[in-house]
């Protein structure tokens, strides 16, 4: 205390307003400095030519690097554009964003996430620039991914889904249906307690594997009307035949939790399958190199009904002038921009560096002549066949989560909770969500949210086939880009 | 109180007053009031999804409709056994501790206080990431550690209960070396005096834990414990980043399920009823707190 | 006078209470209590230490995945140790423009934000101004908002004032910090006798140059204390600088780990451990620095 008083004796006996009001003064002139920088920047960018900006370049590795090699191929085809791009931007920020009017010009985003911010009205309907002869150089299968009501809102740049992978040397033959597919299970199931068939891991599921197995049981995610069905008896009949691996043919096991586990299994040839997609290829194939083989996810014999993996698609979408405040010449800009890095050379780019599936029909010719040594083909062409549209409306958003609840009960509390307790859960589960977030989950008049056309989920199961036969080639990274928000956690 | 010492001469006007407080009333203005007048705002209207570029008012339906539904319920469910239990756990650690520390005879208190500063000192935001990796059921090196002693390995993060218990104890990880500080400054604060007459009056410690230390401090221990309860009630980064409300809903709590609902499903007006909603619920639990505690005496 | 509980402590440490001490039952009750105190601790710092332990072996690790880590890999051997990750890490990513970056938005907001912090919580603490208890009210208040709720407003109005970007998030984040540190400060400044700047404007100080003049030094360990929560704010900060910063020259390196983590950025695990040690190292250090006022600093600033 008494050097206190002391260091306040020796101080000069002026006015001590001063350095407070220095701070002040400079926090002020930081303020004024910082807005008026912020409106220069404005200034400067409105003045020079056209610049589009874009979020998103695909998962880090070999689709940045194949988005990096299209963005400069194609600033040299238009000197005028430049593009500004933000690799890692955060999509949930774009409504945000856009609602200020500050959006970026084109997105780079699933198929599912653009429906979403199509519903609200973020992202620009193409169909006003793209005729049919541009769409159906396009597998149909990702052109009704990025359509919805009958409108186009992006153009895809990739396709995938999952398949049946089988270790060659438990599984000399894979299997056509899935009594074969259970008994070829059973018998490595059987050679040791440390051998699991058909490593699932329900627990672990988020809803994105499942789906798959609807279409086998007739079942389906939502119906035309966008309510959950998974309490139905079909669903329920698909979640039970899951549920049986485990508790009654035993080829699955109780206390893998993890995706992650199911995956060292079948590395460590323990395993005879493991359903999964072309972003965990690289992998199995360092694993298993020549024992690794592909198929379709075989039939359902009791209902003669093929399962039908959710086939989703990454590509390129526009948002509207209203959310990126984008000048007509920066909209024309935009639409060159998103053909150019969808374009033939682009897709096929994204193939070799990163092993993506192609979405235009004359990339997969190309592979399929390119490619046609590589024994997984066929696995992956049988699996296009019986595939499934990856819903884009906003009601499948809440489907994730609650599935996994549900998922989780019935792993974890096998003894208390059934199936069908399991399925009334999840179904709930959507419910409550659909309504706490005023989303429409039982009226047909869904007119006003998806234009003219009145559109019928349901009926998308069966209808994507694909006219051209196109094949992969191995995997040359890791690509993980099925779809978005969180389900593959 | 104040006011009686203070002369308004001496200090300048209440106008001078007044020019000292303008930053920090332009502050609470500009980038607090309107904020959260504006989340208000948005909560009473229709913006989201369907309504994105042109909202309009709907009076209290958000808020009717989050209760209706039961979402809040299991929101504040999820919430509650975080905070609480966080709260449990830490405030008898952190005493605890801070009784151990506080003792005469050790040795070494500055080797000890430096170490139990890791974790305070570290950003909450790399050493969650960290726990992450180390919880992870296969690659995780407590599991491994486990396996190592023989115990079969937890899937900590994939099952719902065990997820609510690893985000508390990775809570109590992130928090008890501000307990632990903050509750050895207040047992300092009782005179050394009042412990050796009580030792000699043959109370032992835990005795004088409980009839000196607990009731003259009883005020600081509620403070500290309230302002911890609202800390981990809006804790978002925590349940963000380790489990991100999973497996499940399981974890979901309401500032994360606010902040997915808002940012990832664009449902703006419902992510802000739910977080005024927090506030008013935090609000009148702290309100009541204080009522029994008084713990808030020292604004005055 | 900041060090209050030290000088306590002397002055309490009387050594006629050593007669108690003197039988030989009561010293072996010391040891055995001892003992059990030292076994608590030793414990408790492992588990606090552990996991930042954990992440500087990984950082110096030549594995780069948490899948080969063992039991055995725990105890560091030369073999497997290398510098490569952190020579990777500042020389491949641009984690020096990043830490340039946060250290400059940090570094501006802390030092305005502490600054209106102190004008604040002396003139709360000792000037007359009607409504201030409802200034306190208010301030108490604002710590329960969660700033998620904030960041969507924040935006729309920071975008009106042509704001967004990163230097606009100077402003959230020096206001950020005024709210508790202005209240601190007030509590502290509430505790310090008045007689100070009573003597020193005695001395010829106008009213309020003795105020500042005097009460800034001795709030030293509060403002120290408002330093580190108004330097941890930003530093740490994700969900505001996400969505003002878009261009990855002016990611902070909260974003640039977060990202990293999510694999959008991919860097193998022990890279991503380097840069967690990194970036956790200056607030280390400054915990470190600060770590005789934290005490002091919270004791008379959150209860009298």
């Amino acid at each position: 205390m008494e050097s206190q008083k002391k260091e306040s004796q020796n101080l000069p006996g002026s006015k001590l307003g001063g350095p407070k009001k220095g701070i002040i003064v400079a926090v002020v002139l930081i303020l004024i400095a910082a807005g008026g920088l912020g409106g220069y920047e404005f200034y400067k960018s409105s003045a020079s030519g056209v610049t589009i900006t874009v979020w998103g370049a695909g998962s880090a590795g070999g689709e940045q690097s194949a988005f990096n090699h299209s963005l400069a191929s194609f600033e040299q085809a238009y000197p005028n554009i430049t593009v500004q791009d933000s690799p890692a931007a955060t999509l949930g920020n774009l409504p945000t964003v856009a609602h200020a009017g500050t959006a970026p010009n084109v997105v780079r985003l699933s198929s599912d996430q653009a429906g979403l911010f199509y519903s609200a009205g973020l992202v620009l309907n193409m169909s006003k620039y793209l005729n049919k002869s541009f769409t159906s150089q396009y597998t149909k299968g990702t052109i009704a991914d990025w359509t919805s009501g009958g409108t186009l809102y992006g153009i895809p740049v990739n396709t995938n889904g999952i398949g049946l992978y089988y270790n060659k040397q438990l599984v000399p033959t894979p299997p056509t249906n899935t009594y074969q597919m259970i008994m070829d299970a059973k018998n490595v199931s059987d050679m040791g307690s440390s051998y699991v068939g058909l490593p699932y891991a329900l627990g672990a599921d988020y809803g994105y594997r499942f789906a798959a197995w609807l279409p086998a049981f007739n079942g389906e995610l939502f119906n035309s009307s966008f309510y959950p069905m998974l309490n139905s008896t079909n669903d329920t009949a698909a979640l039970s035949f899951v549920w049986n691996w485990t508790v009654q043919y035993h080829i699955d096991k109780l206390g893998l939790s993890t995706v992650a586990d199911e995956q060292a299994l079948f590395e460590s040839g323990k395993a005879a399958f493991i359903l999964d997609g072309p972003w965990d290829q690289s992998t199995y194939q360092n694993a298993l190199g020549k024992n690794l083989g592909v198929t379709a996810i075989p039939f359902d014999n009791a209902t003669g009904k093929w399962p039908m993996p959710l086939w989703g698609s990454q590509g390129y979408a526009i948002t509207v002038p209203q959310a990126s405040g984008a000048t007509s010449a920066q909209t024309w800009a935009s639409v060159q921009f998103i053909k150019w890095m969808t374009n033939y050379s682009s897709q096929l780019a994204l193939f070799n560096k990163a092993g993506d599936f192609p979405s235009l029909n004359s990339v997969g010719a190309y592979i399929s002549v390119h490619n046609n040594s590589d024994p997984l083909i066929s696995g992956w062409v049988a699996q296009e066949q019986h595939t499934q549209f990856f819903p884009n409306y906003p009601q499948m958003g809440y489907y994730w989560s609650a599935f996994h609840a549900g998922a989780t009960d019935l792993a974890q509390n096998s003894t208390t909770v059934s199936v069908s307790d399991a399925t009334k859960m999840i179904e709930a589960s959507i419910i409550q969500s659909l309504q706490s977030n005023n989303l429409p989950y039982s009226s047909p008049a869904m007119n006003y949210l998806y234009g003219a056309e009145s559109i019928s989920i349901g009926h998308f199961v069966n209808e994507i086939t694909l006219d051209q036969t196109y094949v992969f080639a191995p995997f040359q990274s890791d690509v993980s880009n099925a779809g978005s928000g969180g389900y593959r956690a | 109180m104040e006011t009686k010492t203070e002369k308004i001469s001496r200090n300048g006007g209440i106008w001078k007053g007044y020019i000292y407080l303008l930053p920090i009333l332009i502050v609470l203005i500009t980038l607090d009031f309107y904020p959260i007048a504006y989340a208000v705002y948005i909560s009473l209207t229709n913006f989201g999804l369907f309504h994105f570029f042109s909202f309009s008012y709907v009076g209290l339906a958000n808020y009717s409709l989050v209760f209706r539904t039961g979402l809040l319920t299991t929101l504040l469910i999820h919430t509650v056994i975080f905070s609480v239990g966080s709260i449990l756990v830490m405030v008898p650690f952190g005493l605890g501790m801070a009784v151990i520390m506080n003792q005469r005879e050790l040795r070494g208190k500055y080797i000890f206080r430096t170490m139990f500063l890791f974790p305070w000192a570290f950003p909450a935001f790399v050493t969650i990431l960290i726990w992450k990796g180390m919880l992870d059921y296969n690659l995780g090196i407590i599991n491994k550690i486990l396996a190592y002693v023989s115990i079969s390995p937890v899937n900590w993060l994939g099952t719902g209960n065990l997820a609510m218990l690893s985000l508390i104890l990775v809570n109590l990880w992130l928090s008890f070396p501000y307990y632990t500080f903050v509750y050895t400054s207040a047992l300092q604060s009782v005179p050394q005096e009042l412990y050796d007459a009580a030792e000699m009056d043959g109370y032992g410690a835990l005795s004088r834990l409980t009839r000196i230390v607990f009731p003259l401090l009883r005020r600081q221990i509620a403070f500290i414990s309230i302002f911890g309860f609202i800390t981990a009630w809006n804790n978002f980064y925590l349940p963000y980043l380790l489990t991100y409300g999973g497996p499940g809903v399981s974890t979901q709590t309401l500032p994360i399920y606010t902040y997915i609902d808002a940012f990832a499903n664009v449902q703006f007006a419902i992510g802000s009823a739910l977080s005024i909603i927090s506030i008013l619920i935090l609000a009148i639990a702290v309100i009541i707190i204080n009522h029994y505690s008084k713990m808030m005496t020292i604004l005055y | 006078m900041n060090e209050v509980n030290d000088q306590t402590e002397k002055m309490f440490h009387p050594a006629s209470k050593a007669k108690i001490r003197n039988n030989s039952h009561y010293r072996r009750m010391r040891s055995i209590k001892l003992g059990i105190t030292y076994s608590i601790l030793i414990i408790v710092a492992i588990y606090a230490v552990f996991p930042i332990y954990y992440v500087v072996l990984m950082s110096l690790s030549v594995y780069t995945t948490l899948a080969v880590v063992s039991v055995s890999g725990l105890l560091p051997s030369l073999g497997t140790l290398t510098s490569a990750n952190y020579y990777n890490l500042l020389y491949h990513e641009p984690f020096a423009g990043w830490l340039g970056m946060t250290l400059m938005l940090t570094g501006i907001s802390t030092l305005s934000g502490v600054a209106i912090s102190i004008t604040s919580g002396i003139a709360l603490s000792r000037m007359h101004v009607p409504g201030k208890r409802i200034i306190l009210y208010m301030l108490l208040i604002i710590t329960m908002f969660p700033m998620t709720i904030m960041i969507i407003p924040l935006y729309f109005m920071f975008h009106q004032l042509g704001l967004i970007h990163y230097y606009g998030l100077i402003v959230p984040y020096s206001a950020g910090a005024i709210i508790f540190s202005s209240w601190l400060i007030k509590n502290y400044v509430d505790a310090i006798p008045r007689d100070f700047e009573e003597a020193a404007q005695m001395d010829g100080y106008t009213a309020s140059g003795a105020l500042f003049k005097v009460l800034i030094p001795m709030s030293r360990p509060v403002i120290a204390l408002s330093v580190l929560l108004a330097f941890l704010g930003p530093y740490t900060d994700f969900a505001l600088a996400d969505i003002f910063i878009s261009h990855a020259n002016h990611y902070t390196l909260a974003i640039g780990l977060y990202y990293a983590s999510q694999g959008t950025i991919t860097i193998n695990y022990s890279v991503y451990a380097a840069f967690s040690v990194l970036m956790g190292l200056p607030i280390f250090l400054l915990f470190l620095a600060f770590q005789k006022y934290i005490v002091s600093g919270f004791s008379l600033a959150t209860y009298k």
